[in-house]
This record gives structure tokens, sequence and C-alpha cells, in this order.
């Protein structure tokens, strides 16, 4: 099986698996007990936060770890505003745990919704973006790379933008698709907020992190005992936290070649898709503005699925777009992105991983040929 | 002695003459089988029967699988106690809540040995009640409560309340088999479940058409049969593979008679099928008018190539409205609802014949040289999967 849906979820490192056997079954305590051996496992915690923090370029108590990178957004858009009323904006093709929050988050609480519009690779226009910028802008959500179409928004820019013009705004990002594959700083970035999840990155699934700001002062996300800094109460998932920690350590270790590495991969498939199927396939992702591991494009008259099975029966696993979305996701991303009529409901993702190599990418297009030969035939257009 | 009971009437087979006794015999079994993983007693009576001597903590999970049982009209769940006067008195006292109400006191007295009446009995219990009940007020017209005693022989009684419903129908099994065309949407698990509720036996079909429809679409619909297994008993379910006849139609067939053409197939073969497994009859989810392929004109040309069972279509006269109401009680609606295409829809034509010929539609389908090769191979290819009722 060759798999080519990392931007889904990733295989675990091995490692990530010992050590949360680890801390799972042998320094399995409660980090907050008053005994020796949860000193242990509290102590563990601490390294692991310390790893994710150089990884991100914060301090270490900066970070909070939450169960996954959609209850980081969550917790980002519901605890982080300062302002009580005004507008939240967010961009176009954030995922729907930005989206499906920030509205009904706005919705319950009488703030305005704005989407930020998109230009055809999923990336904030900046222009029109600061148009909508005000003094009553209250929270901003742009992602830095888009899990769609790998789409790389300038959030140093655009932050700045919205530190000038809207003293009061709150601004997060959604780096669940960056984190460890890109080389930067949040403090750099000059974000307040900033998700990030384990999974994607081959530690396990169920942990996740957000980055707060010391200049911001939230609201806890969930009340309890008084963990993670009581903002974020539960017993620690230790053995998460410590599988994550390896894993963000090992991968932004290796971050500047895994990019160049993925970013031939993704250029040569972008070449060859334009090249043998002009007409027939539009590419979603700009390979001078994107991170390095995603390619989507939209077929012209074959479903998306319809190929994703025929591939899957080659051994060849891609995906569709968000794996997560819904009906509703399923029509806002195609729209955000100008895609239409039959090209809609055509798109594949393509998205690599640590090992994803050359004659990977040589099969896929192999069997990619194949299905448009087979299926091709029978198009709905 | 006191215990809770849950008492179970039985419907249409009481209607039944020299009969009665084959479809009592189906009734019970059924029941039988819902029974089989609780420890408790099964009581029959003339007219009706009691679940006895269970844990109480099933109550509620026994009623809901009365409930699937076809055949049952309605059931109770009852005190058994003792009969004598105290033992009434107390236990008709807790079936009366403590608020402001109209109430009435029904017995019904089949042991003739006891010193009163039924009426004498009635205003006794009643009696005892009002002066315990602040706010009670006897009604015997429209009361809010009633609250009924069953005075048996042998010396005990039921005491009970609320009458709930149960599936009706007839037992499963006594009107043979039917072969349900079994799509994964909203109206062909519906079509099946009013067959079973008149007892018919089902084994299923469905046509897969991968790579354009996924394997989530596949266990959509076997999750689908298993949620009717619970008022059927076992289904078998035959899945198809169909992708080839599909790509065969779109090759040579005109494209507006495409999905007319693709249901011809289906039924012949759902017919094949249902032959080989001994079943007597088709089951579609068809609603007239619902959509271009369920006019009367496509109707009466898919309806041509079935050759001998009859097709029963047991949804035609309902809207939609009823029809999703009917699979959100039976529980099928929510899986329905999951986004996965189904094989109708993928080959879908931009317009549809919606009031095909006969004549067109049979020589469109000539067209296809090699069909019947295509169609035993497709059968020959089916894929079983047996069901089994999770109690």
């Amino acid at each position: 099986m060759i798999y080519l849906d990392n931007a889904a979820t990733t295989a675990m490192f091995p490692q990530c698996l010992d050590i949360y056997k680890k801390y799972a079954v042998d320094e399995f305590f409660n980090p907050s007990a008053l005994y020796a051996p949860a000193l242990t496992a509290a102590k563990a915690v601490s390294s692991a936060r310390e790893k994710i923090a150089k990884a991100l370029g914060c301090s270490a108590e900066n970070l909070v770890f939450t169960a996954s990178g959609s209850e980081a957004d969550n917790f980002a858009i519901t605890c982080g505003t300062r302002r009580k009323k005004g507008k939240i904006i967010i961009s176009a093709t954030e995922h729907a745990a930005v989206h499906n929050c920030a509205k009904a988050f706005a919705e319950s609480r009488g703030y305005t919704f704005v989407i930020a519009p998109c230009d055809p690779y999923g990336a904030v226009i900046f222009d029109k973006f600061v148009d909508l910028l005000d003094e009553e802008v209250a929270f901003v959500s742009v992602m830095h790379v888009c899990n769609e179409t790998g789409a790389l928004n300038d959030i140093k820019s655009l932050c700045a933008e919205v530190r000038k013009r809207c003293p009061d705004a709150v601004f997060h990002s959604d780096g669940v698709q960056a984190f460890c594959k890109l080389k930067y700083n949040v403090r750099d970035l000059g974000v307040d907020l900033y998700s990030v999840s384990g999974h994607k990155i081959h530690a396990p699934k169920g942990i996740g992190a957000l980055y707060i700001s010391p200049k911001l002062n939230p609201r806890p996300f969930i009340y309890g005992g008084g963990q993670e800094r009581n903002l974020r109460s539960g017993t620690e998932n230790v053995a998460g936290i410590c599988a994550f920690g390896y894993a963000a350590e090992r991968m932004s270790a290796e971050t500047a070649e895994t990019f160049a590495r993925q970013k031939d991969l993704q250029k040569k498939l972008i070449a060859s898709l334009k090249a043998e199927y002009g007409g027939f396939v539009r590419i979603n992702t700009d390979v001078e503005r994107s991170g390095s591991n995603i390619v989507s494009f939209s077929m012209n008259g074959i479903r998306g699925e319809v190929m994703l099975h025929f591939l899957e029966s080659k051994g060849i696993i891609v995906g569709t777009g968000s794996a997560c979305s819904s009906k509703k996701a399923a029509e806002r991303i195609p729209a955000a992105l100008g895609l239409n009529g039959a090209f809609a409901e055509g798109t594949l993702r393509i998205s690599f991983g640590e090992t994803t190599s050359e004659s990977d990418v040589d099969a896929l297009l192999a069997a990619f040929a194949d299905g448009v030969k087979l299926l091709g035939k029978y198009r709905r257009v | 002695m006191k215990s809770k009971v849950i008492m179970l009437r039985f419907g249409e087979i009481f209607l039944k003459g020299r009969n009665k006794s084959y479809f009592e015999k189906l009734l019970i079994d059924n029941i039988k089988a819902k029974l089989e993983d609780v420890q408790c007693e099964f009581v029959r009576t003339q007219n009706r029967y009691y679940i006895e001597n269970y844990d109480e903590n099933l109550t509620e999970e026994l009623v809901s699988r009365m409930k699937k049982v076809f055949g049952l009209h309605s059931l109770s769940v009852a005190t058994k106690v003792e009969t004598n006067y105290d033992a009434l008195d107390e236990t008709a006292l807790e079936y009366a809540p403590d608020v402001e109400s109209t109430f009435r006191i029904t017995v019904n007295r089949a042991d003739k040995s006891l010193d009163k009446n039924s009426a004498q009995i009635a205003a006794d219990v009643g009696a005892y009640v009002l002066a315990r009940r602040k706010g009670y007020k006897v009604d015997l017209h429209k009361p809010k409560i009633e609250i009924k005693i069953d005075i048996r022989e042998k010396g005990y009684s039921y005491v009970f309340r609320d009458i709930e419903m149960c599936a009706q129908g007839m037992p499963v099994g006594c009107s043979g088999s039917g072969m349900l065309l079994l799509s994964g949407g909203f109206d062909s698990p519906v079509a099946g479940y009013r067959m079973a509720r008149r007892g018919m036996n089902l084994c299923a079909i469905h046509y897969h058409s991968f790579p354009y429809t996924s394997e989530q679409a596949k266990q959509k619909v076997i999750d689908l049969a298993q949620v009717l297994t619970g008022y059927a008993g076992e289904i078998r379910l035959f899945i198809v593979p169909f992708t080839e006849i599909q790509f065969a139609i779109h090759e040579k067939c005109r494209p507006d008679y495409m999905i007319t053409i693709m249901r011809r197939i289906m039924i012949d073969i759902a017919e094949k099928v249902a032959v080989a497994n001994g079943c007597g009859a088709l089951i579609t989810g068809e609603s007239l008018g619902q959509v271009a392929s369920q006019t009367l004109q496509s109707l009466t040309v898919t309806n041509d190539a079935v050759s001998a069972l009859p097709v029963f279509r047991p949804l035609i006269g309902m809207d939609k409205y009823e029809i999703m109401k009917t699979a959100e009680e039976i529980g099928t609606y929510k899986l329905s609802e999951l986004p996965y295409q189904d094989c109708c829809t993928v080959f879908l034509p931009k317009n549809p014949v919606i009031k095909p010929s006969l004549e067109i539609a049979k020589k469109e389908q000539a067209r296809i040289e090699d069909l019947e090769t295509l169609v035993s191979d497709a059968i020959e290819n089916i894929e079983t999967v047996v069901l089994k009722p999770r109690s």
C-alpha cells in the first residue's frame, strides 16, 4: 500500500508507541499526585512541553495541551476574545473546527461573522483581507497552511496589518498542517493563539496543543482540577504528550530537509498532471506559495470519490479533501476555491509523508493514468 | 407476593378461524426467539401472554423488544399480586401519582368465586385511592388516569395502567419470503419493514458499483439490513457487483434511458436470485411519481422485466413525509441519511426519461449484446452476508 493521505493522519512513529507504552503502562501515574513516581510523570510532561515549545519557537509556559487540533481551535475561538462585540473574521477555507465553531460562537454571542475571501489556490487575498479590518474587529482566524490545498498564508504580514488597524483584536492561526513542516517561530509570526496537533506529525491521535501569547489572558476552556495553568483542566494525557514531544523534536530537526525533498515531489506531480491532463485537470495548489506536502487538483467530470476508490483498488490511498468533512464542508470549500460545474465534485488531495518517495509518485501517476482511461469513458460532463 | 410482569395482547391473528393455532405458534416462536438470552418465564393463557419472573431492571429492554414483534397488538407492564382486597388497594395506589387528576378504576373479574362483583371491587378500590390522593376526582367517562385490575382464576390479579401499542401486523414467517431490493435510501428499508409486518421473511439484494460506490456505502446497507433483522429475523443479503453492467449500459444505450434500463436489469437479477433462494415475491420501495423512474410509465417498463413473481410495492401510495416518519420510528432514518453514493445516483443522466416507452427500452437494452453473460457473471460473483438479529 502506498499511503498518500498524510494530511488526514499519519502512521505513528514506532518510537512514539514505545514512549506511549512507557507512560501508559509503566510510569502511568497521575502527574498531580504527591508520591515520588508522580513526579517522574510530571517531569516527562515538562520535558515534552519544552520540546514542542522549542519546535514552535515559544516558551514552554505558553503552551496548553488539548485533546486535538480541533479542541485547540475551539479553545482559541471561544475563550480568546477580548472585545464583547464586533467582528469575527475567518478565512474562506478554514477547517470546519474553526469555521463551524467561529460561526456558532459569533451567532450565539452577537458578533458579526465575516469570511475573508481566498484566491483559487485557497490563500487569503491580502488586499481584500485588509479591506475588512477596522476597529470593530474582535477576533481573526487564518490558517497557516490550508489543509485542502496546501496554500501558505503569510501569517506574519496578515497579523501585522491586524495589529496596525485593530488594536484590540486577537489573532489566531490554525497551524495543524504547518507544524514541523515549515521553519518558523510563533513569536516572530506575531500571533496570539496557534493550534497544533500530534497525529499529523506521527504522534498518536488524541493530543494537540494551543500556543497562548503571554500578552493574552484567556478564559478557562475546561473547568476542573486546575491542570494546564487552570485553563484546560483534566488529568494530563501523559503518554500522548510524551509521544507528541518526541515526534515534534524529531520532525522539527528534519524540517528543512523534508521540505526540500517533498517540494521536489510536489513540483514533479504538479508538472506531470499539467503536462498530461491539461484541460481535464485543474491544479488547486500553487507550488510557489504552499507548504510542501499537499497537492490538490480537480477533475472535470470524474468524481473525486470514484477516482479515490479506483486508486484504492490499485493499492494507493489518497484523499478527497478534509477527511472529517461533512456534506456542508464538501460544498463550502469548492465554492471558496471557485470550483464549479463538473470540477466541483472532482477534487483529489494527495499528501506526502515522511517516507513518500519519487517511486510512490510515479506509481500514483501510472495508476491515475489507468483510472482516467477507464473512468474517463464514463465522465459526467 | 408481588412482581412485575409484561402483559402481551395479540392482534389480527385473533380473527383467524381454524388456522389460528398455526399463526399463534409462529407468534410464540418469534416472541421466544426475542427472549432467548433472558432468564424469564413465558406464560400463555387463552387470550394473552405474560413474561414473568424476569429481572425487573430489564423491563424497558424487554418492552422495546416486544414492540418489534409483529403480530402483537399491545402490551402493558403490570404488577402481579395475590388476589386479596388489601393487596389490590395498595397496588392500585402505586399506580396513582400524587398530583391532581381525574381517575377511574376498571375491574375485569374472571374469578367468580369472590364475594364482590367487579363494580363493587372498583368502587372499594376507588374509595381507598380517593382517600389517599389529594385533588383526585372520579371521572368514569374521560379519566386522565385509568387503573385496571384484571382478576384471574387461581388466586392472582394483574394491576396496570398504560397500554402501549406494539407493531401489530402478522407474525413473521406466515406469509412466505420476499426479496427486498435494498438501496441505501430511506424508502427500501421501510418497504421491507412493511412487508415483514405482513408476515414475510426477508431476503435482500443490493447492487454495488465499486469504485463508484464505496465500502462505506456497502456497510451502510449491511447496517440497514441489520436494523431490519430486529423486526424480520434473519436476513440473507445478496450483494451484486454491478459496475460492469453499468459500464455496458453507459456505452451502448441512450443516455435518457440509462436509468430505465438499469432498473430493468436490476429487477431481472433480483427475480433470478429470488427464485433461486425460495422467495415468492419481490419487494421495492417505489412510491408513485416520487422520481422520474417511479412514474406509472417507468414502473410499467420496469415491471415488464419481471417474468413470474409478484412485485410488492408497499409504499406506492405513501408520501415521502410518511415514509421518512416510519423510517424514524423503525430506526433506519439515521443510517439512510448518511451521505454515501448509491449505485442509482452515480450514472445519473442529465435528463432521464419520465415517460419511457417499453418498445424503446427493449430496443435500447438489446444493444447490450452480451447482457446475458454480464448478468450471469454478476450473479455468480454475488457476495452473501447472513445477518442474524442481535436480540
